[in-house]
């Protein structure tokens, strides 16, 4: 029964379904995420949107079983199309295989890329290494050649000075596409950017957007973006997954996410977002916080914050209802009786 | 500028660290009050022409600045005698630290050969019973006095097994010896240094190859040093362990797994991060082991700079204990030294 022939469509590169972590730490068991399914095509950008804490990292980081002690990945299925065309689930495949995936057919940007540089190895070291890992015969002097060219890729002044620079002496723009460029170095078929702009000034965003876009049309890469800015995701995504407490809330196109909100909590998100061309009075913000995950909500997880809450709300927990074509929303308000 | 401009302005501050330890000590042993003269000269010879002598010699007679200046001055130029012995206190300093570096090279051996494997095996098996065994070899090792556990390894490895013995430290042949003392005439600078490293009898029979000596002195030398690495490796093992834990749940680990390195090249990553304190711990316990372990060299019969010193105390020997002193004070400024400059070397964040 379990060999079931592994499907993917064409196109698709990765597809996860009900994928669930949990966290068991002292004070109790954290579900961090829950029965959450995504999809990524090939050249395609995913947003994936939330606040602090809802489990977007958790998800990505599950994807290639980067979660660590005390916390478990409890269920689902991870399927990716390899290089190779062969499809292999990633929660389930061997350390090695596993190993050869990551960083070379997926790889990862993390949220801070000061403490995702180790600080006693160049850059070029970096570089160096990631290649190295996943290719036996290359001389130290190639992988340092491409280390300068990838630098030069992401717009990396001098490269030739920088690949030979440690992490300490990059200003945070510059470390911040370091990282990038060590994402790059295998020629990723996905990309999974946590925050990648968080810690950047504006103008240096719009250049690390600007470039990531433009690697992702190159590399014909599939793209996931992690994020809380809704302008970010106005500006690169497709496709947009809008989380809340460990769950899928909302999915849809970003035309359809954008214009036709349909979950409360994605409204309210919107309506967050100041708009530039009116006087602010004040920022609008969604009272209450994210529940705890510990002992979460009864019901629907948002329903303690959510104005339009009714009795059911309470009891049982909203599924995804289709809105339009290709876009769901877990509300009751959707439930057409 | 940058290392060389570094070492010379730590060389500079070296100065009046040398100052004030020395006045420290010297001024303690001043404010003992006892007669030094009698305990050197001791009953036989005592009759008050030595006594009034050897009292002016040292000006005991003068202020307590003019017999440390005395001193002092006696130290720099390499004129200090040791009034017990009779001979030139840098004489009989050479010989006793020459067996002293043996005992701590061995101590540092054993100190690394527990300390890191069993830091290690703590820190990636952490809680389990290993875990718990370093707690325990850690508490006991700033616990236990030192002779209780001395006075054990001798019970059990010298009194009831014999494999080792407890009088004499195993020296290089006359040959060898009076060849390493020539070496100065035939070849110039390298030959003083040559001369200087062949000095410590382990060196000496290792350069002239007499590896039987050598063998001797890993026999004779091992039971201290064992014991010297079972005292302080428990701690060293804590804090291997705490910094590769430390390193270990760094952000750039997980990164490195995402990157798909293999297992060998991430724990590089973790291993070379965790080092800087490692390092320290490891440089200030070998330049406590080259002060000279006092207990262990007392309790083992060793000649060293710890016994040399202890007798000197127990005789109220101002001048040696000047003298080792000194020579304490510049083995622990040398060690630091030594450690500052590697902190640079592993980590690139440290520039002098």
């Amino acid at each position: 029964m379990e060999s079931q022939p592994m499907y993917l469509p064409e196109d698709v590169i990765l597809k996860v379904e009900n994928l669930d972590v949990k966290f068991y730490t002292y004070a109790g068991v954290v579900h961090a995420v829950s029965n959450v399914s995504f999809y990524v095509k090939e050249g395609e950008t995913v947003a994936l949107v939330g606040e602090t804490g809802c489990g977007k990292s958790v998800t990505t980081r599950a994807v290639t079983r980067l979660i660590e002690s005390p916390g478990r990945i409890e269920g689902g299925s991870a399927l990716f199309r390899r290089r190779s065309g062969k499809v292999v689930d990633l929660l389930k495949i061997g350390d090695e295989e596993l190993r050869e995936i990551r960083g070379n057919e997926i790889a990862y940007v993390f949220q801070d890329p000061t403490s995702s540089l180790d600080p006693l190895y160049t850059i070029g070291y970096h570089i160096h290494e990631t290649i190295v890992a996943h290719k036996s015969k290359i001389s130290k002097k190639q992988t340092f050649k491409q280390a300068v060219s990838l630098l030069k890729q992401v717009l990396i002044p001098s490269p030739e000075i920088r690949v030979k620079n440690y992490p300490h002496e990059l200003s945070g723009g510059m470390r911040q596409r370091s990282v990038i460029a060590i994402g790059l170095s295998n020629n990723p078929r996905l990309f999974i950017a946590d925050e990648p702009t968080t810690n950047l000034d504006v103008t240096v965003q719009a250049q690390i957007l600007d470039l990531l876009k433009s690697l992702q049309e190159n590399y014909k890469m599939g793209l996931i973006l992690i994020t809380h800015n809704l302008g970010i995701v106005a500006e690169v995504a497709n496709r947009v997954y809008v989380m809340y407490a460990g769950k899928i809330v909302e999915e849809g196109y970003l035309e359809q996410i954008f214009y036709n909100p349909s979950h409360p909590y994605t409204k309210l998100l919107l309506r967050a977002v100041p708009d530039p061309t009116k006087k602010i009075e004040k920022l609008e913000s969604i009272h209450g916080t994210v529940p705890s995950l510990i002992n979460p909500p009864p019901g629907c997880r948002f329903q303690p914050r959510c104005p339009f809450a009714m009795e059911k709300c309470l009891i049982k927990e909203p599924p995804l209802i289709e809105v339009e074509n290709q876009h769901r929303s877990a509300c009751w308000l959707l439930e057409r009786t | 500028m940058g290392l060389a401009s570094f070492i010379a302005r730590r060389i500079l501050t070296f100065i009046p660290t040398l100052i004030g330890v020395l006045l420290i000590t010297y001024l303690i042993a001043y404010a003992i009050p006892a007669d030094p003269v009698r305990a050197w000269v001791g009953e036989k010879l005592m009759n008050p022409e030595t006594l009034e002598q050897i009292k002016t010699k040292y000006k005991f007679n003068a202020p307590w600045y003019e017999q440390f200046m005395f001193l002092i001055q006696q130290l720099l130029t390499g004129q200090l005698e040791d009034p017990v012995r009779h001979r030139n206190v840098f004489t009989e300093l050479t010989s006793r630290f020459a067996v002293t570096v043996e005992l701590a090279i061995v101590g540092f051996m054993f100190l690394v050969i527990i300390g890191l494997p069993l830091g290690i095996i703590a820190a990636i098996k952490k809680d389990s019973p290993v875990d718990f065994a370093v707690r325990v070899l850690a508490l006991l090792g700033s616990s236990l006095p030192s002779f209780v556990l001395y006075y054990f390894l001798i019970l059990v490895l010298f009194v009831h097994t014999r494999t080792t013995y407890l009088a004499g430290i195993p020296m290089p042949s006359g040959k060898c010896i009076s060849d390493l003392a020539a070496l100065p005439q035939s070849v110039p600078v390298l030959g003083n240094v040559a001369s200087a490293i062949g000095s410590v009898p382990m060196f000496g029979a290792m350069m002239c190859g007499e590896w039987s000596v050598v063998a001797d002195t890993f026999k004779r030398l091992y039971l201290p040093g064992l014991a010297l690495g079972l005292l302080n490796g428990g701690f060293i093992a804590r804090i291997v362990r705490n910094s590769l834990l430390d390193s270990l749940s760094a952000e750039f680990i997980l990164y490195a797994k995402a990157r798909g390195l293999r297992k060998l090249s991430v724990w590089k990553h973790a291993l070379r991060n965790a080092m800087v304190p490692v390092v320290t711990v490891l440089g200030l316990n070998f330049g406590g082991l080259l002060s000279g372990a006092i207990i262990a060299e007392t309790v083992f019969n060793i000649p060293g700079l710890g016994r040399y010193m202890y007798d000197a105390i127990m005789r109220l020997n101002f001048p040696v204990i000047i003298a080792c002193t000194f020579l304490i004070a510049v083995i622990y400024i040398v060690v630091n030294l030594v450690v500052d400059i590697l902190y640079a070397v592993i980590d690139p964040r440290i520039r002098y």
